[in-house]
């Protein structure tokens, strides 16, 4: 499974990347900010994406915005410190399918990670 | 000329085959009377039908005969056509099992470089064939041609035999006739039967007229291996007569009827039992059990489970028993340094010794990264998301931490386990420990100061004390400090202590 990682913060992608080892997950992509993954994702169609909300150029959820006016089915997980309930309202009216507040356990992760790809039976298959 | 004259000096002649009619004509037959018309009036009444051929070889006898000027002439003017009979079924072994099979390494190399010397060891003589492999071919029976005689009879051709091999269950026999080796080993074919042997034998010496061996399954020795050679078997391997110092490994039974001696050059991998009657300068790690007659002399042995040799004496070298080890004699009356140790398996031995190292690291790394996302947590008031992400790092390095330090303590309790279940200290002594000896058993180092008359039991009482209960008589029970100096081995490491190291009860 093809697998994006947007992240300003190289440690978390490597952490990420490490809980995705767990679970077999091993082709993964990564992108520093919005823009980069929008340049990255067409060619490597994803079929998953974690999404940090707060990035230099342009942040997660003008991503996700970006990439929902033309990609309607990826499943995407908001990995972010952005807690309060109507941040939360506003990702996921901006097409994110689940979220997980930083700091995260990689047990959590790994649980938000195998829901979200259970509820999308395209990615689960 | 009379009809009657003619008659007689124009005959023809059928051959006792039917296969051949001649015309045989007398001499001075007035051309005039000799026709084709008459002749083929003759051949008629002998039930010879024409054709344009026979009437074409008529006509040339005839222009011959007159050519000669009426001399006695002999001309076939007939001819049938012989059966042609099949050919029987019959089995073809392919050229690549008749050949000799050189070893991968040697092909290999030859390919890779032409201008290295071969080494002639590795040109081995020994045929046998791969698992897979097309071994023979079938040839169908055919079932041939009818012939006809000069009357136009048929002479029937015998149709061949149809041959049916009967494989055993070593061999496929394809649709196409083609037979597949269902395993690596020799074929044997006699008659009908065709099979793929997973035995090898050698009839004479394991020298420059074989090569090394290498073979899938049983090798069979018939005489002894010269210095330098090699022998690798799938299964086990006999060898019935002296082996020099040479390298052998077998993944079954070795059996070395007349021993070997190596010179120090020599080793034998073995992965089930190692018998010989005798072993001289050789390392040997053997699987489970080593069964010697005579002698043990400056060996390096590691046995995986139990020595069986109440006959033998081992003298000089270093000796590894896993489990129990019965012998005659240990060391020698003049005083040999032999080293004999009890309830170790060395493999198993290294790895409680990088278990225990891993294991504690893995311990100081679950304290460390506890420590820190204790420090992380601690922090009073609002924070940022740096620190968001500081405690993502830690928390992430915590389980991580915790993860591998389970799995080193899950191996450690299974190494543990496995010690426990295949290692003991237990050496029976049928004649006698010599001073000089060494005895390493249950983190002791027993060196022998005197001489221990056998029969007797050297184990670990229940104090963890190393003790001799002589087998004879009351059997008594002695600490071994009185033939022996005995000293605790600070630095021993057993599967008790890796786990203390790491943190966990055994």
């Amino acid at each position: 499974m093809r697998i994006l990682l947007v992240d300003d913060s190289k440690t978390m992608r490597n952490i990420q990347k490490a809980v995705l080892a767990q679970l077999g997950y091993t082709e993964v992509m990564e992108a520093q900010d919005g823009q980069d993954a929008l340049s990255k994702a067409p060619a490597f169609r994803p079929e998953l994406m974690l999404v940090d909300w707060n990035m230099p150029n342009m942040d997660g959820l003008t991503f996700v915005k970006a990439w929902r006016s033309t990609n309607k089915t990826t499943p995407i997980i908001m990995v972010t410190t952005e807690a309060e309930k109507s941040r939360v309202i506003e990702a996921i009216k901006a097409g994110v399918n689940n979220y997980v507040v930083k700091p995260f356990t990689p047990d959590l992760l790994s649980q938000r990670i195998q829901e979200t790809l259970a509820k999308t039976p395209a990615a689960a298959a | 000329m009379t009809q009657e004259t003619i008659d007689k000096l124009v005959k023809i002649e059928v051959s006792s085959d039917k296969l051949e009619a001649s015309l045989l004509l007398g001499a001075n037959i007035n051309p005039q009377e000799l026709t084709p018309l008459y002749v083929a009036t003759r051949m008629g009444e002998l039930g010879l039908e024409q054709t344009s051929e026979r009437t074409s070889a008529v006509l040339e006898a005839i222009a011959t005969y007159v050519c000669n000027e009426g001399k006695p002439l002999r001309h076939r003017i007939a001819r049938g056509t012989t059966p042609t009979h099949g050919t029987d079924g019959r089995l073809v072994l392919v050229d690549a099992v008749l050949e000799k099979h050189e070893t991968t390494q040697t092909t290999a190399r030859r390919d890779t470089d032409t201008t290295t010397s071969i080494d002639q060891r590795e040109r081995s003589s020994v045929r046998w064939t791969e698992a897979g492999a097309v071994i023979a071919r079938i040839q169908q029976a055919t079932i041939g041609a009818d012939g006809r005689d000069v009357f136009g009879r048929v002479l029937a051709a015998r149709t061949g035999r149809v041959f049916e091999v009967s494989p055993d269950e070593s061999v496929l026999v394809r649709a196409d006739g083609a037979c597949i080796a269902l395993r690596a080993g020799v074929v044997e074919h006699s008659g009908r039967v065709l099979r793929v042997s997973n035995r090898l034998v050698i009839d004479g010496d394991i020298d420059f007229s074989t090569g090394n061996i290498r073979f899938p399954g049983d090798v069979e020795i018939a005489r002894g291996i010269r210095d330098c050679f090699e022998v690798h078997a799938g299964g086990s391997i006999f060898v019935r007569d002296l082996v020099d110092a040479a390298t052998m490994s077998c993944a079954h039974h070795m059996v070395l009827e007349k021993g070997i001696a190596a010179r120090e050059l020599g080793s034998l991998e073995v992965g089930k039992d190692l018998s010989a009657r005798y072993l001289t300068n050789v390392r040997a790690v053997v699987g489970r059990d080593a069964i010697v007659e005579a002698e043990v002399q400056n060996c390096t042995l590691l046995i995986g489970r139990d020595m069986k040799s109440p006959g033998a004496s081992i003298v000089r070298g270093d000796v590894s028993v896993a489990r129990s080890c019965e012998i005659a004699e240990l060391g020698a009356p003049g005083g040999a340094a032999t080293t004999l140790r009890l309830g170790q398996i060395a493999s198993v031995h290294d790895a409680m010794g990088a278990l225990a190292s891993a294991g504690a690291k893995a311990r100081d790394r679950v304290d460390k990264a506890n420590a820190r996302l204790n420090e992380l947590r601690s922090v009073k008031g609002r924070t940022g998301p740096d620190h968001a992400e500081l405690l993502t790092e830690a928390q992430f390095e915590a389980q991580t931490a915790a993860k591998t330090y389970a799995k080193a303590c899950r191996a450690g309790q299974m190494l543990h386990g496995f010690v426990d279940k295949h290692t003991k200290v237990h050496l029976v002594v049928r004649g006698a420990v010599h001073p000089q000896a060494v005895v390493h058993a249950g983190g002791w180092t027993a060196t022998f100061t005197q001489t221990l008359k056998g029969p007797c039991v050297i184990e670990m009482d229940g104090k963890g004390e190393l003790t001799v209960r002589m087998m004879v008589g009351k059997s008594e029970i002695v600490p071994l400090r009185k033939w022996a100096r005995v000293v605790r081995e600070e630095q021993h490491l057993n599967s008790r202590r890796v786990l203390e190291a790491m943190g966990i009860a055994a």
